[in-house]
């Protein structure tokens, strides 16, 4: 009988999302796992049945954890500004802390998983947002536009920074570093752009 | 109270080496595993080397598990850490 051991499932889950992130889903397997995570092949097949069953527990668990990040301290009722900007907040320390598990989750976008990540975020999570963008029209502080349109011009502008910082480059080469000051300072621009 | 607790079970997850590759070897030992009320639920990764054959049993049987996979004319051995 073997007991389960938090500290082994930590090292698996980990090093699967390092080796998912840096390459790929194509070279991934139980064994190659069970050597980078220093455990043996039998101690993985203890937690998980197969690679399949392993992907789809951690991405389940990584999708909650970030939906969870993104919503902390949000309220629907909130201005759009000061609601976009704990979002950006939320979205940005999440990322910088976790880019292992944002380069993993851009791992199985293309992939069959696709499905089993989607359903991780909770209807919780699109009621909060699809209340706040309703309540925030209603107010006449924005416009209705397609979703694409807002998420494009809301979000999309912090992760263009966080991806220059994690190159620790951004156009031509020039140095980039994440800072506070540039987020506001993005952040400042898009609200103006969003706003009525 | 503590008589009710020390009944409480965990399942026993039990994890062997075979050469189950396919579909069709599995349908072979499944009959077997499936009649044995101490098996739980079994599944086997055929895309793995070691076609491990994972079982959730409420007995730590691995001799049992090993033999009804031989009696099914396959090749079975605990995987070991």
């Amino acid at each position: 009988m073997r007991y389960r051991d938090e500290n082994k499932v930590l090292a698996i889950r980990e090093s699967a999302i390092d080796m998912v992130a840096k390459d790929g889903l194509e070279n991934f397997g139980i064994n190659r796992l069970a050597k980078a995570a220093g455990v043996s092949p039998a101690t993985i097949y203890i937690y998980y049945k197969d690679k399949e069953d392993l992907l789809t527990s951690i991405s389940i668990e990584e999708g909650l954890k970030m939906t969870r990040a993104t919503l902390k301290g949000f309220d629907p009722k909130m201005s759009f500004k000061e609601g976009l900007w704990i979002q950006w907040q939320n979205r940005s320390a999440f990322a910088l802390d976790n880019h292992k598990s944002a380069a993993f989750f851009e791992q199985l976008r293309n992939s069959t998983y696709k499905d089993k990540m989607m359903e991780t975020i909770s209807d919780e999570f699109r009621k909060n947002m699809g209340n706040y963008i309703e309540n925030a029209v209603e107010r006449g502080e924005i416009n209705r536009m397609p979703l694409e349109v807002y998420w494009s011009v809301a979000f999309a502008p912090l992760y263009s920074l966080i991806k220059f910082h994690n190159e620790g480059q951004s156009l031509d080469g020039r140095k980039f570093k994440f800072s506070e000051k540039i987020m506001k300072e993005t952040f400042d621009c898009v609200v103006k752009g969003l706003s009525k | 109270m503590s008589a009710c607790l020390s009944t409480m079970r965990t399942p026993y997850i039990l994890v062997f080496k075979t050469n189950i590759a396919t579909q069709a070897d599995r349908s072979k030992v499944a009959p077997l595993l499936d009649q044995q009320p101490f098996i739980e639920r079994w599944t086997v990764d055929m895309e793995d080397v070691d076609r491990v054959l994972r079982v959730v049993a409420n007995e730590p049987a691995t001799d049992n598990i090993i033999a009804l996979v031989k009696a099914s004319d396959y090749e079975c051995a605990e995987l070991e850490d």
